[in-house]
């Protein structure tokens, strides 16, 4: 009687884990496919012709696909331009914003570091307070005169309190003995800081650059504020036009097809869209590695 | 040893210390320098919310109005439904979207480790590292009243299409849906890298105990969670002055502006698009002060409830 009992609560329990775990299964399914379809119906629509777009309903395949609206993306003048305009962005502000937040890390990592207590509390309150706006504008267009310039997209956010910090924080985890070991064989602080530290600091450098490349892919506001020049406007100010702004024209010129089988807006949007993540997915991989990474290198604190 | 040594560098004299420092500032310097110029340079132009901006004289030596700006924000109606949309907004995101991330990474917590678990994770960070432009972009493509997929299922299931962008009815629950869409996977790392360091053996003894899957997430899972999850919503909660700029500024028109025009947008638009420059200097400042005041007080509290260990400093 007793077993039998037990036997029956035991199986009880079972049953309510094997619900909770298929609730568990079809909530997460659901969040996925929710975060997915958006993506895989852009993909079906891209591929449309001009009639089968024009269909209503909802579009999961397509009968006939065609790359039109790729062949109409990529023929235009501006998506190159601008694509290459942000690759150059991405390069050159991921590479001075690198260098120059691991060379000024490094001697706010040291306890002994002159003013070091002063530097930190200067740069951290940068984190909890700013000019804003307004002020901004005036010092980059008025005072420095960058308009136009590719330096007012870089310079301006390339040594940023949050990563100064992170990487600091993981600069006084390297052990000290290294770096004495080799003080005492005479290297200077910049040999120490090459040879030594840079090698060892691998990790973060990768964090804060991925940080750093898909904050310049993604960075539009700068560009709309401070470039006029439209051949030097970056591929999101590109995309902001023609989804946001619906200025088809900005990918029209230099394709000339007949209007019945000529790609719909539609089509064109959502191939532009897909091309313009592409970057992203490529790099995906690294992505995941190390933003993760740099979520476990840990908060900021002094 | 070590503060033994700080100590005796620190009675050497200032020049000697200097001369010892010498590399270290040098690599320091440059740096720095950018903070000086880029955070602490537009500080300078701040005293442009006590002036009236006049081209021909420059930042200085326009004439000083003492608070005008900000009594004028305070007490203009358009001014202060932007201030209730931004704390609206933001108190929105807080309800509803706070919680998503958690729920989904106790979901995330029950799956077996294996290739459904991975592909999960990795499709759902996906979206945060996509612009908010192209999500805009994916939005209008989906929510379009013609041939949009939402609007689909809605006629579908016998509805009227709406047109969701531009209704003042639906404009904030746009808001709220698409950024949990965006930032709910991503959001759950940080949980799940918490429910990491559970020792495993409370959950192998509370199952000896006989508790079942609901029980230990009840009494052990929750638990455990407690203080990054108070962490991060004192954190959000510090920024309660931000509604999310470059999310609005990307979905918002003209046609709903009454319900989505946040502090942000509105001192783009009459600062840069129409050069209310002063007036808009004031309105970011008071947003900024706020902002600060708020964060103090989070970083006060967390300090409290950690003992000592505060989320800033």
């Amino acid at each position: 009687m007793k077993t039998r009992g037990k036997r029956r609560t035991k199986r009880k329990i079972c049953a309510a884990d094997r619900a909770l775990i298929i609730f568990c299964y079809t909530c997460v399914f659901l969040v996925v496919a929710v975060t997915f379809v958006p993506f895989w119906e852009l993909a079906a629509t891209s591929l449309c012709t001009r009639a089968d777009a024009a269909r209503s309903g909802i579009r999961l395949f397509t009968a006939n696909p065609t790359l039109d609206a790729y062949r109409q993306v990529l023929s235009s003048k501006n998506i190159w331009n601008s694509a290459w305009n942000s690759v150059v962005r991405v390069v050159l502000g991921t590479v001075i914003s690198v260098g120059l937040t691991a060379l000024t890390a490094y001697p706010l990592s040291k306890a002994d570091f002159i003013g070091v207590k002063f530097f930190t509390v200067a740069i951290l309150f940068t984190m909890v307070f700013s000019g804003g706006l307004i002020p901004s504008y005036f010092l980059i267009t008025k005072t420095l005169h960058m308009t136009d310039s590719i330096w007012s997209m870089i310079l301006p956010g390339a040594v940023g309190a949050y990563n100064l910090i992170i990487m600091r924080n993981f600069l006084r985890s390297i052990p000290q003995s290294l770096e004495d070991a080799a003080r005492i064989d005479g290297a200077g602080e910049m040999y120490v800081w090459w040879r030594i530290v840079m090698p060892l600091s691998k990790p973060v450098l990768a964090t804060v650059a991925l940080w750093k490349a898909v904050d310049h892919w993604n960075a539009y506001f700068d560009c709309l504020l401070y470039i006029r020049d439209q051949s030097k406007f970056v591929l999101q100010i590109l995309l902001r036009r023609v989804l946001v702004e619906q200025q088809m024209a900005m990918l029209q010129e230099g394709f000339m097809m007949d209007m019945t089988s000529k790609p719909t807006e539609a089509t064109v949007r959502a191939a532009l869209i897909l091309i313009s993540t592409l970057p992203i997915v490529l790099v995906y991989p690294f992505l995941q590695k190390y933003f993760m990474q740099g979520i476990m290198l840990g908060g900021v604190k002094e | 040893m070590r503060k033994m040594q700080t100590k005796m560098e620190q009675k050497k004299p200032l020049g000697k210390r200097l001369r010892a420092n010498r590399a270290r500032l040098l690599m320091f310097l440059p740096g720095f320098a950018f903070i000086l110029l880029f955070s602490y340079g537009p500080m300078y132009g701040l005293v442009l919310a006590f002036k009236d901006f006049n081209i021909g004289l420059g930042i200085w030596d326009s004439p000083w109005v003492g608070w005008k700006h900000f009594r004028a924000f305070l007490s203009n109606a358009s001014s202060l439904r932007v201030l209730g949309n931004t704390l609206r907004i933001s108190l929105l995101h807080l309800v509803f979207g706070f919680p998503a991330p958690i729920i989904l990474a106790l979901l995330l917590n029950e799956l077996k480790p294996g290739f459904f678990k991975r592909a999960a994770q990795t499709i759902s960070y996906l979206p945060h590292f996509i612009s908010w432009i192209v999500v805009a972009g994916i939005l209008s493509n989906l929510l379009s009243p013609g041939t949009g997929m939402v609007n689909e299922v809605i006629k579908m299931l016998g509805g009227k299409p709406v047109y969701f962008l531009a209704d003042v009815r639906w404009f904030r629950t746009v808001l709220v849906v698409s950024n949990i869409w965006k930032g709910i996977g991503w959001g759950s790392v940080v949980y799940l890298a918490a429910l990491c360091s559970i020792p495993p053996e409370q959950y192998e003894s509370a199952m000896i105990d006989g508790a079942n899957r609901l029980q230990r997430i009840r009494y052990i899972t929750l638990p455990s969670m407690k203080g990054i999850i108070s962490i991060m919503l004192l954190m959000q909660a510090g920024s309660l002055m931000n509604a999310g700029f470059d999310q609005v500024f990307n979905l918002y028109n003209p046609s709903v502006y009454a319900v989505g025009d946040i502090i942000d947008t509105y001192v783009y638009r009459m600062g840069i698009g129409q050069m209310m420059y002063s007036f808009n200097t004031a309105v970011g400042l008071f947003k900024s002060t706020v902002n600060f005041i708020l964060v103090m007080t989070v970083n006060f509290v967390t300090k409290r409830i950690n003992e000592g260990e505060s989320v800033l400093f």
